[in-house]
This record gives C-alpha cells, sequence and structure tokens, in this order.
C-alpha cells in the first residue's frame, strides 16, 4: 500500500520512528545492553544519558550495524530491518556521529565526504560536485566549510562541521550524535545545536548520547537514562529536574553542589614572576605573567580554549621552555628544568589529554599507577621492580580512589574515562606532592567520577595542598576554587577571589576586559 | 679496429639500458603501491614475480601464445595475492611475516615447478622490441637519440611506463581509488561510512599480486626470454624498497624506479670504461643510492597511517 | 582471535613446508617425506625405506645454486650422474643433492644432516663451506668429505678425511681468450663476471690474459654483476657490451643465461665456461670451457673404498683432462688452430698461464745475482702500506720473497705487518717482532725512525733497519740500526733523460704523492735528467699529499695531459690511477720502485725497478756476523740496488741516450745537479 511519505528538505522519506525492542549485547564477561527499549521518532531528540560504561554507544553501535544484537529486533517505521554493517543502515537513512572523529586525516573534506557514495560519473570520483553539495549544505545551516581544506590542517570545531556534513550529505533521516560536544568549545557546541535544532524542526529524528546534564536540558525533548547495561527510565526533559537526573545515572543521591570548607592558607607553595613563552612560530603564548598559589588554597585558571592555559600548565611542568622570568617552587628558583626535575621537586600534573600524557594505553593500571617512581624504592629494588609491593600499592590504590577496574592487570586502554582520570589522580595524589597542576580534570569524565575528583581535590586542599586547577567549565571554577585567575591571549586579566565575583563578570574578563588584580 | 665511443653514445647507451632494467621495477613497484596504499605490506612480491616469471613462461613455451602467457602470469598473481590477502587481512597475520612466507613459498613453489615441468634452462620468442614503422623503409626506431630512446622497446616496457599515469589517476581520481586511500589511512572511518574495508584491501592486494606477476612475466617473456630458477634476484625486494622511496606515489615510483635502474646502468659503464672504482664499489652504488633516499626524513609522514595494522571492527 | 591464530600458524607452516620442498632440499633427511620428493627429482635416492644393498655407494652433494644452473653447479652434478651410469646405475650408485644453499649455515646443516645419514662421500661444492666442513668433517672420521674450489685439505688441522679439489679456470679462460681475440672484428671483448672472487675471476684473469697475448691491442672490456644469479642485469651487462662496441662475449655463473638471451639476439658471438652452454644458443655459443669433475669423483669414490677417505688434492686442468675446450663446428679455421696451440703449450707447460697473470712470465731483464751462504734468519716487514701496491711495500717484499726462494723457508723466515700509517701502531709491532725473537726487523718508511730509536736498545742482539734516511742512530747511542735509502735520484735521472727523447710537446708531468724522502729524490733526479737533454722542456709537477690518494693521482695525470703533457711519471701507491689515466690516453709512463708494468704493459715503457737484495743480504750477513748496525745502505744503479727495465716499444735511440746516462751515473762521469724548485 503506497502512502504520501513526509519528505525531508533534502528530499528523502522521513523515518517517522524507529523502535528498539529488547535488545540484548553480550561481550565476554560483560553484559552490555540488558533487554533495551528505545524509540525515536521525526522531529524529534531522544537524548541518551548515562555514565561511562552505561551501554550507551553499544546500543546504538547496534542500530548503526557495527553489532550484531544478541537479542530483540529493531524497527523501521513499525517494519522490522536487519543492519549488517554501516552500508545498510546508512541505506536506511541512518546516520551516526561518532565520539571520536571518523575522518581520513590527510585527503579533503569533499573527498571524506564523498567516501563511500556512488559517483555520479563512476568510476571517477564527481568531487566538483560534491562540493558544490557542501556548500549548499554549508549555507543552509550554517556551517563554515571549504571542501577543499584537507582534514589535518582543520580545527577542531571544523572537523565536527564536516562529521554533521558528511551526516547531512547522506540524508540522515535519523541522526545518532555519540557525544558530539565532548571536544567542542561552550560557543562551538552553542553553535552545533542551532544546527541540531534546525534539524530536529526539520523532521529529521536525532539521537542524542550524553552525560552532561546541562547539554541534555538545553537541547532534546525526551530523555532514556541508562544504567549499567539497563534502561532506568524515560522522561520528557521539561518534566524532570537535574538532581533526579544525576540520581537516576548514577544510582544513588548525588550532590552537584560542593562544600568549600574555610581552611588555613599557608606558605607560597608556586610563584610566577614575570613569566613570557613563545611557541615554535615565535610568537608570544605567555606575557608576563605572575602570580601564586599557596598552600591550603585552590586557584582557578578560566578562560576560553587556547588563551594560554595549556602553556601556562607546561612551563610549570618543565614541558615548555620559559623565555624570560622566573618560576619558583617552595622559594626555590626551577625556571626551566626538565619535567623529571620538577616532578622530584615536588610536582604532580595531571595532563590536558590524559589519554596521550597520562597514561600509556597498553600498560596495565598497575604499570601506570608507578610511571614516575618505578625507578625509585620501594617499587624498585636494584635494578629489579618490586613487584609485590608495586601490586599491593596498586590495589591500595584502585580500592582508595575507587578505580573501577576488571583488575590490576587490565590494559589502560579498556577503563572508562572517568576511571583513568581518577587512576591518574590516586597516581598524582600518593606521590605527596607540594603543588598539584590539575588541567581540565574532569572533561569527559562522567558526573560520579566528577563527583569523586572534586571531593579529592577539596579533601586534599583541606590537608594543606597547593592546587592549581585548570578548566574551560566555569561551574567547576567557582566550585572548587578560592581565587580564580582569568586568562586571555595569554596574559592574566585579574586575579580575584572566589567570593567577590560573579559569572558574568568572569565571562567578561574571558572576553578580554581587564580588572585590576586582587592578590 | 677500435670503437669509438662518444660521450653521446654512452648517455644514449645509460638512457636505454635504465628505461629497460626499469620494466620489471615499475610493475611490481606500482602494484605494491595499490597494497600498501590499501594499508597492507606485502613483502611476497618478490615470490610473486618469480611465480609470475614461470606461468608466464611456461604459458609461451607450451602454446607460443604471448598474450596467453601474459594472461597466466597475471593469474598466477591473482592466486598469490589471495594467499596473501587470506593469511594477512582475513586471518590479521603479521603482514611481515606473511609476506616474507609468501615470498619462501613461490620461490620453493616455481623451482618445483620449473623441475618438475621443464627440467632445464629453455628459451621462447618473448615480446620483441617495436620499431614503430611508418613505411616499409622508415621507422621511428631509427630516429637518431629519439628512436633509441623512445621508439626501440618491447610492449611491456611502453604499458609499464603507461601503467603510471595509469596508477596514479585510479588512485587519485576515482571512488576506488578514494576507497583504497581511505581503508589505508583510517579504515575505522571508511568502515563507518560503509566501505567494504576486507573487501577494499583484498582487490588492492590482489590487484598489485597480478602486477608483481606481469612484473616477473616482463623478464621471462620480454626481456630475457628465458626462465630461470630465483631470476628476480631481489629484484621484488628492491620493488618495495621503492613504493618507500616514491612515497607511496606512482610517480615517485617511476622516479625510483629510473633512478634505479639509470645508476645500475650507469655503474656497468663505469666498470666498462675502467673507470678507477673498484667493481665493488660500482656495484654498491645504486643501493647506496636507494638507502641515502630512503633515509630522508619527511617520507615517514606520507606513510599511509595505517599500513601493517590490521583492521577489525569495534575495537576503538 | 586464538582460532585465527593457530590456522595462521598451520599456514606459515604449509607455506614453509611447500617452500621447503619446491627448492631447498631435494632429497629426504626426514624419512617421511621421501616418496614425494623422489617423484620430483628423477635423480633423488630412493626412499630410505627400502635400505640401498651394501654395496651401494652413496654420494650427497650440496651446492650453492641448483642443477640446472648450466654453470657450476649443474657441471657437478651432470658428471655425478655419469659416474653412476659408470657404475651401474641407482643400484650401484646413490646420488642426493641439496641446491640453493647460498646461506652457508644452511649448508652446514645439510652437510652434517648427510654425513648423519651414512653417506660415504659428501660434496660440498663451493668454496664457502671450507670453515663449516672442516668443523663437521672430524665427527664423521669414516665419511669422506670433498670441496672445492679449495687446496686446502685440513690437513694442517689434523683432518684426513677431507678432499680438496680446484678447476684450473684460467687455462681455459686463456684458450678462450686467444680464440675471442682471433674472432673479434672489433677489437673489443665483453666479459660478464658475477663477484671478483675464486672460481670466476680465475676464469676471467686468464681469458683476459689469453686475449692479451693473442692480440696485444685487444680491447677486453670487463663488468662484475655483483650477483651470481642476477639473470637481468647480466643480460644487461651484455648489452652494455655491446654498445660498448664488443662483439665476442664471455662470462661465467648462473646468471650468464640472460646475457646468452641478449649475445643471441645481436647475433654476437658467446664463450662459455664451467658447462656447455651450447644447447640455449647453439649458433652463437662457440666455445665452452667445460669441467669434467668424473675422473675426480670417480678417483675420490675409489679411495673411499680402499679406505683412505682424504687428503688428497685434485686440479682440474687441461692437461689431465679434467678441463675441455668445445669448439663450435665452423668457425674461422686459423683462429681456432691458434686456440689448440695454446691449449696444447698450456698442456705441455710451455704457457703458465698463472705466471702471465701475475705478471712473473712477463720478461723482466733482471741482471745475473749472486746468492751468498747465509745461516737461517727470521725478518719482520713493518709497512705503511700492502704488500701489492705496485710500489714502496711491495719492492721490498718482493725482492725478500725471492730471496726466500732461493734459499727456502727453512732458511729465511718472513713475517710481515701491512698498513701501519699509524706510527704508534707501527712502534708496537716492531717491538712484538723484536720481543718475538726476529733478527732483523725492518720499519720501512722515513717516518718509523724516532721510535725505532727508542726500541732498538732494548733488543741489542736484534738488527733493526729503516729507511729513507741516513741516520743510525749513532749519535743517541743506537748501535744496532741499519739505514737505507734508494737513490732515487739516480733513476729519476735516467727516467728524466728517457723522457726527454719521448716527448714531442715538450711538456712532461710528475705526479708525486708529498714532497719529502724517496718522491722528492726521484723528482730531484728526474728534473735533472730531462734538463740535462734539453733545458727548454717543461716539467710540471704536482703533488697529491698523499700516498694512497688514486682518484686524486689520476685526476692529476688528466690534468697533466691536459695541461700538455705527453710523458708522465710518478711515485707511491697512488700512481695506479694515474698509469690508468695514461693508458687510457696513450700517454707513455715511467715506472719507478715496483715493476708496474701488468697495470698497462704498453704504457709503462720503462721501470726504475728497486731492486733490495743486495741491501737485505748485505744486512743478513752483517747481523750473523755480530755487526748488528750502524751502516747506511743506498740502492744505486752501480750496486744492483736498482735496475732499468726498458720496454720493447721504445725507440732505439731513446734507450741507447737512457742506457748512456746509466753507464755515466755508474762510472761517475755523469753528476746529477738538483735545480732549486
Amino acid at each position: 500500500m503506497m502512502t504520501e511519505q513526509h519528505l525531508l528538505p533534502s528530499g528523502l522519506p522521513r523515518i517517522e520512528r524507529v523502535q528498539m525492542q529488547g535488545i540484548v549485547k553480550r561481550f565476554p564477561g560483560v553484559l552490555a545492553n540488558d533487554r533495551i527499549d528505545f524509540d525515536v521518532g521525526a522531529g524529534e531528540i531522544h537524548a541518551l544519558l548515562g555514565e561511562n560504561g552505561a551501554g550507551k554507544s553499544t546500543l546504538m553501535k547496534v542500530l548503526y550495524g557495527l553489532y550484531q544484537p544478541d537479542e530483540g529486533q529493531v524497527l523501521l517505521d513499525g517494519k522490522p530491518i536487519e543492519v549488517h554493517s554501516p552500508t545498510d543502515s546508512i541505506d536506511y537513512g541512518i546516520s551516526m556521529i561518532h565520539q571520536h572523529f571518523m575522518l581520513v586525516q590527510n585527503i579533503t573534506v569533499a573527498e571524506n565526504v564523498a567516501l563511500g557514495l556512488r559517483s555520479t560519473r563512476e568510476p571517477r570520483l564527481d568531487l566538483d560536485v560534491v562540493s558544490a553539495r557542501i556548500r549548499e549544505l554549508s549555507a543552509k545551516y550554517g556551517l563554515q566549510v571549504d571542501p577543499q581544506a584537507v582534514i589535518s590542517k582543520l580545527a577542531v570545531g571544523e572537523r565536527q562541521r564536516v562529521e554533521i556534513i558528511k551526516a547531512l550529505y547522506r540524508g540522515a533521516a535519523l541522526l545518532i550524535l555519540d557525544e558530539p560536544t565532548a571536544v567542542l568549545t561552550p560557543q562551538e557546541v552553542e553553535d552545533v545545536f542551532v544546527i541540531f535544532r534546525q534539524m530536529a524542526a526539520e523532521g529529521h529524528a536525532l539521537i542524542f548520547i550524553s552525560h552532561k546534564l546541562d547539554e541534555i536540558f538545553a537541547l532534546t525533548d525526551r530523555v532514556t537514562v541508562l544504567r549499567d547495561g539497563r534502561v532506568v527510565g524515560t522522561r520528557l526533559t521539561s518534566e524532570v529536574t537535574k538532581k533526579e537526573l544525576a540520581n537516576m545515572m548514577v544510582g544513588r543521591e548525588v550532590s552537584l553542589e560542593r562544600y568549600r570548607p574555610p581552611v588555613e592558607v599557608g606558605e607560597a607553595r608556586l610563584r610566577l614572576h614575570h613569566v613570557n613563552a613563545v611557541n615554535e612560530d615565535n610568537h608570544p603564548i605567555l606575557k608576563e605573567v605572575s602570580f601564586e598559589v599557596r598552600s591550603g588554597e585552590i586557584v582557578g585558571v578560566a578562560g576560553v580554549s587556547g588563551n594560554g592555559q595549556k602553556p601556562l600548565a607546561e612551563c610549570i611542568a618543565g614541558l615548555q621552555r620559559v623565555q624570560s622570568g622566573q618560576l619558583y617552587l617552595e622559594g626555590r628558583e626551577l625556571t626551566n628544568l626538565s619535567p623529571a626535575a620538577m616532578f622530584k621537586a615536588g610536582l604532580s600534573y595531571i595532563p590536558e589529554e590524559r589519554m596521550h600524557d597520562g597514561v600509556i594505553k597498553d600498560f596495565s593500571v598497575a604499570e601506570n599507577m608507578i610511571l614516575q617512581d618505578y625507578i625509585h624504592p620501594p617499587f624498585s629494588r636494584g635494578i629489579f621492580l618490586n613487584f609485590r609491593y608495586i601490586a599491593e600499592h596498586a590495589q591500595k590504590l584502585i580500592s582508595d580512589f575507587n578505580v573501577k577496574t576488571p583488575s590490576r592487570e587490565t590494559p589502560v586502554k579498556n577503563l572508562s574515562g572517568g576511571n583513568i582520570q581518577k587512576l591518574i589522580l590516586a597516581r598524582e595524589l600518593a606521590r605527596r606532592p607540594r603543588l598539584l597542576i590539575a588541567a581540565q580534570p574532569t572533561r569527559g569524565v562522567d558526573i560520579g567520577a566528577t563527583e569523586y575528583i572534586h571531593a579529592q581535590l577539596l579533601e586534599q586542599r583541606g590537608q594543606g595542598l597547593a592546587t592549581l586547577l585548570i578548566s574551560e567549565d566555569l561551574d567547576e571554577i567557582k566550585a572548587l576554587s578560592d581565587r580564580i585567575i582569568v586568562l586571555f591571549n595569554g596574559e592574566i586579566m585579574g586575579i580575584v577571589d572566589n567570593d567577590e565575583v560573579t559569572v558574568q563578570e568572569l565571562g567578561l574578563m574571558m572576553a578580554g576586559e581587564r580588572r585590576a588584580p586582587v592578590i | 679496429m677500435t670503437h669509438e665511443l662518444t660521450l653521446a653514445a654512452i648517455l644514449l647507451g645509460i638512457i636505454h639500458s635504465g628505461i629497460r632494467l626499469a620494466t620489471p621495477y615499475l610493475y611490481a613497484a606500482v602494484g605494491e603501491t595499490f597494497a600498501q596504499r590499501s594499508g597492507v605490506l606485502n613483502l611476497g612480491v618478490e615470490g610473486i614475480m618469480l611465480m609470475g616469471a614461470f606461468f608466464g613462461f611456461l604459458t609461451v613455451f607450451r602454446t607460443g601464445n604471448l598474450w596467453l602467457g601474459l594472461a597466466a602470469a597475471a593469474g598466477a598473481g591473482v592466486l598469490m595475492g589471495l594467499i596473501m590477502s587470506v593469511v594477512s587481512i582475513t586471518f590479521q597475520a603479521e603482514q611481515g611475516i606473511s609476506g616474507i612466507g609468501l615470498y619462501m613459498f613461490g620461490l620453493g613453489m616455481s623451482n618445483l615447478l620449473f623441475k618438475s615441468m621443464l627440467g632445464t634452462v629453455e628459451g621462447v620468442q618473448g615480446f620483441s622490441e617495436l620499431r614503430f614503422c611508418v613505411t616499409d623503409s622508415f621507422c621511428l626506431a631509427d630516429v637518431p637519440v629519439l628512436g633509441d630512446i623512445f621508439f626501440s622497446h618491447s610492449l611491456l616496457t611502453y604499458g609499464a611506463f603507461l601503467l603510471v599515469p595509469l596508477a596514479a589517476w585510479v588512485l587519485n581520481k576515482t571512488t576506488w581509488g578514494l576507497k583504497i586511500r581511505s581503508v589505508g589511512q583510517n579504515p575505522e572511518a571508511a568502515d563507518s561510512l560503509g566501505v567494504n574495508v576486507a573487501g577494499v584491501r583484498y582487490a588492492a592486494v590482489t590487484l598489485g599480486a597480478a602486477l608483481a606477476g606481469i612484473a616477473g612475466a616482463s623478464l621471462s617473456i620480454s626481456l630475457l626470454n628465458i626462465y630461470q630458477e630465483n631470476m628476480t634476484n631481489g629484484m621484488g625486494f628492491i620493488a618495495v624498497a621503492l613504493v618507500y622511496f616514491g612515497s607511496w606515489r606512482p610517480y615517485g615510483v617511476l622516479v625510483g624506479a629510473l633512478l634505479f635502474s639509470v645508476v645500475n646502468a650507469l655503474q656497468l659503464w663505469v666498470q666498462v670504461l675502467n673507470l678507477n672504482i673498484p667493481s665493488d664499489v660500482a656495484v654498491m652504488m645504486p643501493y647506496v643510492l636507494t638507502i641515502l633516499a630512503l633515509a630522508l626524513p619527511f617520507r615517514r609522514q606520507l606513510q599511509p597511517a595505517a599500513l601493517t595494522k590490521p583492521f577489525s571492527r569495534g575495537e576503538s | 582471535m586464538q582460532k585465527k591464530s593457530w590456522i595462521l600458524v598451520v599456514t606459515l607452516i604449509l607455506t614453509l613446508l611447500l617452500a621447503a620442498c619446491g627448492g631447498q632440499k631435494s632429497t629426504p633427511a626426514e624419512p617421511g617425506t621421501a616418496p614425494e620428493q623422489a617423484t620430483a627429482v628423477p635423480a633423488a635416492t630412493v626412499a630410505p625405506s627400502a635400505p640401498a644393498p651394501a654395496e651401494t655407494v652413496r654420494v650427497a652433494v650440496v651446492m650453492p645454486s641448483t642443477i640446472t644452473d648450466m654453470a657450476w653447479s649443474q657441471a657437478i652434478y651432470d658428471a655425478l650422474v655419469r659416474v653412476q651410469q659408470d657404475m651401474g646405475g641407482e643400484g650401484a650408485m646413490e646420488i642426493a643433492y641439496t641446491e640453493n644453499m647460498w646461506n652457508v649455515t644452511d649448508a652446514a646443516s645439510a652437510i652434517r644432516d648427510y654425513a648423519a645419514d651414512g653417506y660415504g662421500l659428501v660434496i660440498a661444492h663451493g668454496t664457502q663451506y671450507g670453515t663449516s666442513l672442516f668443523e663437521i668433517a672430524p665427527d664423521f672420521p669414516d665419511t669422506s668429505f670433498a670441496w672445492g674450489t679449495a687446496v686446502d685439505t685440513g690437513k694442517d688441522q689434523g683432518i684426513d678425511n677431507v678432499f680438496a679439489y680446484e678447476a684450473r679456470a684460467e687455462q681455459g679462460g686463456f684458450v678462450n681468450g686467444v680464440l675471442a681475440a682471433r674472432l673479434s672484428r672489433s677489437g673489443v671483448l665483453g666479459v660478464v663476471g658475477p663477484v671478483e672472487a675464486g672460481d670466476a675471476k680465475l676464469y676471467i684473469d686468464g681469458f683476459v690474459a689469453g686475449a692479451e697475448y693473442a692480440d696485444p691491442n685487444v680491447k677486453v672490456n670487463v663488468s662484475y654483476t655483483g650477483s651470481f644469479g642476477d639473470t637481468a642485469l647480466a643480460a644487461e651487462a651484455a648489452n652494455t657490451h655491446i654498445q660498448a662496441g664488443a662483439d665476442v662475449l664471455t662470462g661465467s655463473a648462473q646468471q650468464v643465461v640472460g646475457a646468452i638471451g641478449v649475445a643471441k639476439e645481436k647475433g654476437v658471438l658467446w664463450m662459455g665456461t664451467q658447462s656447455d652452454q651450447s644447447s640455449l644458443a647453439p649458433d652463437i655459443a662457440v666455445a665452452s670451457q667445460v669441467y669434467d669433475w668424473v675422473p675426480t669423483i670417480k678417483d675420490m669414490l675409489a679411495k673411499h673404498a680402499a679406505g683412505e677417505f682424504g687428503g688428497t688434492v685434485y686440479s682440474l686442468t687441461l692437461a689431465n683432462g679434467g678441463l675441455q675446450m668445445v669448439f663450435a663446428d665452423g668457425l674461422n679455421a686459423a683462429a681456432v688452430a691458434a686456440a689448440r696451440v695454446a691449449e696444447e703449450q698450456i698442456i705441455d707447460g710451455t704457457i703458465d698461464v698463472m705466471a702471465i697473470i701475475s705478471g712473473e712470465a712477463a720478461p723482466a731483464a733482471k741482471g745475473v745475482f749472486e746468492y751468498p751462504e747465509i745461516q737461517p734468519v727470521r725478518i719482520a716487514l713493518v709497512l705503511p702500506s700492502t704488500i701489492t701496491d705496485l710500489a714502496w711495500s711491495q719492492s721490498i717484499y718482493d725482492s725478500l720473497v725471492d730471496l726466500q726462494k732461493h734459499y727456502g723457508e727453512d732458511v729465511i723466515d718472513l713475517a710481515y705487518t701491512e698498513n701501519m700509517w699509524n706510527v704508534t701502531d707501527a712502534a708496537s709491532a716492531v717491538r712484538d717482532y723484536a720481543a718475538d725473537g726476529y733478527n732483523l726487523v725492518i720499519a720501512h718508511g722515513a717516518q718509523y725512525g724516532t721510535s725505532l730509536f727508542e726500541i732498538a736498545p732494548d733488543f741489542p742482539e736484534t738488527s733493526f733497519a729503516w729507511g729513507t734516511s741516513t741516520d743510525t742512530g749513532e749519535a743517541e747511542g743506537v748501535s744496532n740500526v741499519f739505514a737505507y735509502e734508494p737513490r732515487a735520484d739516480q733513476g729519476g735521472y735516467v727516467s728524466g733523460v728517457l723522457a726527454a727523447q719521448l716527448t714531442k710537446s715538450g711538456v712532461i708531468g710528475v705526479v708525486g704523492p708529498v714532497d719529502a724522502g724517496d718522491a722528492k729524490l726521484h723528482v730531484d733526479g728526474f728534473v735533472a735528467g730531462v734538463h740535462a737533454v734539453n733545458p727548454d722542456i717543461k716539467v710540471n709537477i704536482s703533488f697529491t699529499g698523499s700516498f694512497g690518494d688514486t682518484a686524486l693521482a689520476a685526476e692529476a695525470a688528466t690534468t697533466h695531459i691536459n695541461a700538455g703533457a705527453d710523458v708522465l711519471t710518478g711515485s707511491a701507491q697512488q700512481v695506479v690511477g694515474a698509469i690508468g689515466v695514461a693508458k687510457e690516453k696513450g700517454v707513455p709512463w715511467l715506472g719507478i720502485q715496483a715493476d708496474q708494468s701488468p697495470l698497462a704493459p704498453d704504457s709503462v715503457v720503462a721501470t726504475d725497478l728497486y731492486d733490495w737484495r743486495p741491501t737485505l743480504l748485505t744486512m743478513i750477513r752483517s747481523q750473523q756476523a755480530g755487526e748488528y748496525g750502524g751502516k747506511v745502505l743506498q740502492l744505486t744503479l752501480a750496486n744492483g740496488g736498482q735496475t732499468m727495465i726498458y720496454n720493447d716499444n721504445l725507440p732505439a735511440d731513446a734507450v741507447a741516450a737512457a742506457k748512456a746516462a746509466e753507464q755515466g751515473i755508474i762510472d761517475g762521469s755523469i753528476e746529477i745537479v738538483v735545480e732549486p724548485r
């Protein structure tokens, strides 16, 4: 029977409703999806919320044909469909934007878009046709993308736009978004949300995977919460509170509030004196930066991404050369010392790129626990490692810091982001540092782990640790910091007392408005 | 009477020899370029060349039909390529080792077949040098200098040089070429767009192997017109090196193959001319050049990112 | 994944097995795999499950290439099959072989396997296998082993079950060379060699000698491919030779099938060696030196049966029939006749090919020399370059070897250390020799003096000698050091006179090393000689600043020629480069120190040959009379320390003028006036 189908602006038919019924997916030792029911309809943005490892990505990979379900079925507009590969799902009008970019680095935007599509003049590529269509889509959705640009030359935000273009180009009656904002700045997030809303308005169905509550509320119509492979519940977004969702996600009462008890502030642990630094192209990246961090104090560094936060952390860690100025740790000048010397002097560093700089992915949890200190007793005896002590040490940290891992011998790459971050935090704090630099400690980390990490930072503060907290999450800065430094273009716009500044004032400083330093 | 050698004659000799010697390298290395661009390092080229050389020769020896011989060589290459594909793509074996295994298989098998089917070194009438005769009395091959360089090679030599732009076109301008490049660079991304990663790699490896088979045939039924055991004598490995030398681009491979062949021709002249260079040094020249070129640092950036990395879905 | 892993392992094993079956071992080492292989290899052994009769002779051969290589390996395999036929077939003699053993370690395993398997004679058919063979042979005292090309049966190491065999490939090479030179119309011959060593080098050296013997003007271009199996490159080498004008080609090793194909295509004649290659191209493969190992193998087997398991060295020669010359019909009769005459003369000893190759047979007009009685003496030489430098070091070494030949090794014990350009190393070597009890230690360089005067007092009963110098260290109280000095100015003067007669352009070039010592003397004398004839002749002198920079010396020679020089001279080992240039440009060269004529017989028109024998004998006799040093010895024309050798192709009046100068120096009527430079 032929019915009049609604069409998308691209001319492709809409997907009125996709239903996943009783989906079960098992992996060795893990029940990733346990009888999950889920559905989404045209014009709707349906959030899939859950902590890392709750089974969100697995469910979506089943829908996209990357995994085959062990049980259950998928109905498309009421008819059961079999999706064996992305080829099938693309044929059904299902597209997916992955958490990690699925782009071929050394070819152009147009080639990435054309990959896997039939050309209008097979076997030759029709990149001119593809480029024209990309420009059309760019204009329509306000996505600034140059079809001729090579991916490896694009910024992160631009790459995300290419991913969206790829989906739009294929019609994407149903678009699965797997944590699409994880790598975007707040402004970029707002930009893509506009596009997602526009798509929904046009009749696309969207599934939005996230564990960021704010984004769920900003974007979605309905929300389904997963925990440990099961559906906890599905709600209309307008009818739930943040707190309710957080509790559903974690499975217990979680606190979104942070209590920062008064602490006796001690001596200056870190002092920067007119520090300047330049990048490889000899452009200044830090200008006349001076401040100090004292014992028992968390100093937050706020700023829009790329305004000098990373060079600042790396200067202190000995990874970036200080061009002029001095750096003191506990009164000793340690300017331009090697990272090893800085660690020895009592510095601990939680790097921004934890998978890249913080751990060795293929090493076990226990091995990653001793990355800096393996050479010193008690981890080693002479030239030999003391495996027994290393194992005990790892086991203690795993339980103390609540790291969820099958065993201490599990390779770190198999852990979730939150647990890796807990591992790094555990390792760094176990070294009893004098100064901790925590760069984006909870980015990409689920809510439960975030709560735990924040609690640990505050706990250490209570014990007199000096912490420099670098974060692009203003809520985090506000929640934890005693004083806040705002960086803009590598310069300090002001150093303010947390209790005497509003988020609005911080926002202005982050945009480059200078305020007299308050030390 | 003594033979007077002018510098021009020597240069001409070097160029002519260089072009001829480049033929097998071009087929093998361009073929290997396809395999490597798809992410598969096939070190078995040498073995495939031997099989191609043998079957090409045997077919011509038995039937006298050159085209049939060429087809047999390509067919032998296809079979060898499928073996490589099964082992390294389906079973995801370490590519370096499976390639060496394939080489030893090709070497042993071609030796065994030679003994049982031919037994002794024989000759055939292979592809002869074309002369491009416009009229009965005038042939382009007789044009001084140009004729020697451009109009007096065998069909397979022209084929080898035509293969280069063809391969560049396929890789850069066709949808299949885009798939090959993507699969060698980021198979996960290609897979997520519905590209059959294993299928593309199978096809690229097999095409490369077919060309390696033709490379072998270019020796046994075009350049030498004999078959001898292990007659490729390491050419297949040089071909693999040429792919690196050429930065995985057909035109780069062309430059490398010509440079290697011309230097090889040059070293022969160096010795013939009694230049005061020990024969060992002369013999080393092309290899030294290759090593120097391979040592250039920028090449690594051009290497397909997924080269030698097997792909299986859902691992990230 | 685990399942996949074992499938992979099985695949790889299968691959390897197939590879092994195909090419590596053609005869069972393991009983289980025998029957399949027997079908693939017609001449292979019967399965061991059916044990051979007791009287069956079992012979195994391990070879570097294949039995169908048309060359080295095929030659011995064919011989084995013929022996088998002669002995009554497979029942009487069993042949097993392993091919493609270019890897010596693999070959050693194969050799050991065969021996362990009870083979009576195991032949390791390659020079490279010797070391392993000598390790294996003692473990199987009842097995006979054989290897070649070699002349060492391991007797020195107490091994008595190894035969050695060699092919005197230079003999057939010589005959082929004679034939090739006669058949060539272009006067250019091409040689496609594998690597410059062993059997191939012998053959090629013989070929070149034969060609030049038959026609001194013939040009033999030799190229080596660097490989035994690079057929394509061999083909290209043949192409190159043809383009360079060659109309007769030869070559060796299995790679030559490629070259033969090219020869056939281009209609150029081919001469083969090792196996008869005429089947490949009957029309153009006109001559072959065929190795016939049959008598050798038969004799080994006979000895083995008689309980003599080794110790004999076999040589394939034309005389004993081990080498056979096969010529095609219809060749130019005169050319074949010349080749047959050469063959006869090699057989009856009139021609000694080795001697021609090494240059010993070249007519050298050495004066009559008296050898006095001496006691046994141990002499050590410390040399700055090598004994083959065609110059300074070789000259003294050759003289010592000549003395040793005359007196015997039991009278003169000779040791030497080469390449002692580092003076500290040389001092250690000198001290070591002295401590080791050598009677006469010669430090053959002006740079060694200082160290020598420090060492000599510690060994008062040892004689030391050094030069070029006139200082025996008497001033420092040293009494056991001789100093010697070749008066190179004398020979230089004579050469100068000759050069002045030869030059037409009035420009002469000198390629010197450094302006000091022997070289300076030579140059000084040379200039004086030239200007004694004609003060207007220009002598251009260039020093390369080095004794060994051959390339620079060649460059220097070229430069001289470009500058108009039409006669060249020079000294030190570097001059080989300059002589090459002289040869190429057809410019006469005047040599000094050692006989350089083998490099360019036509270009090296005269040589001031150093003859150290009188000096050495003086030192030996002095030492034996208890006079350990203190003498300054000179090599002069008068005392026979220098000998002038003139080439036959020189104009008679020029030689006469030179000889007159010689006489004048000897009788003192000529005084050499050194010009300031």
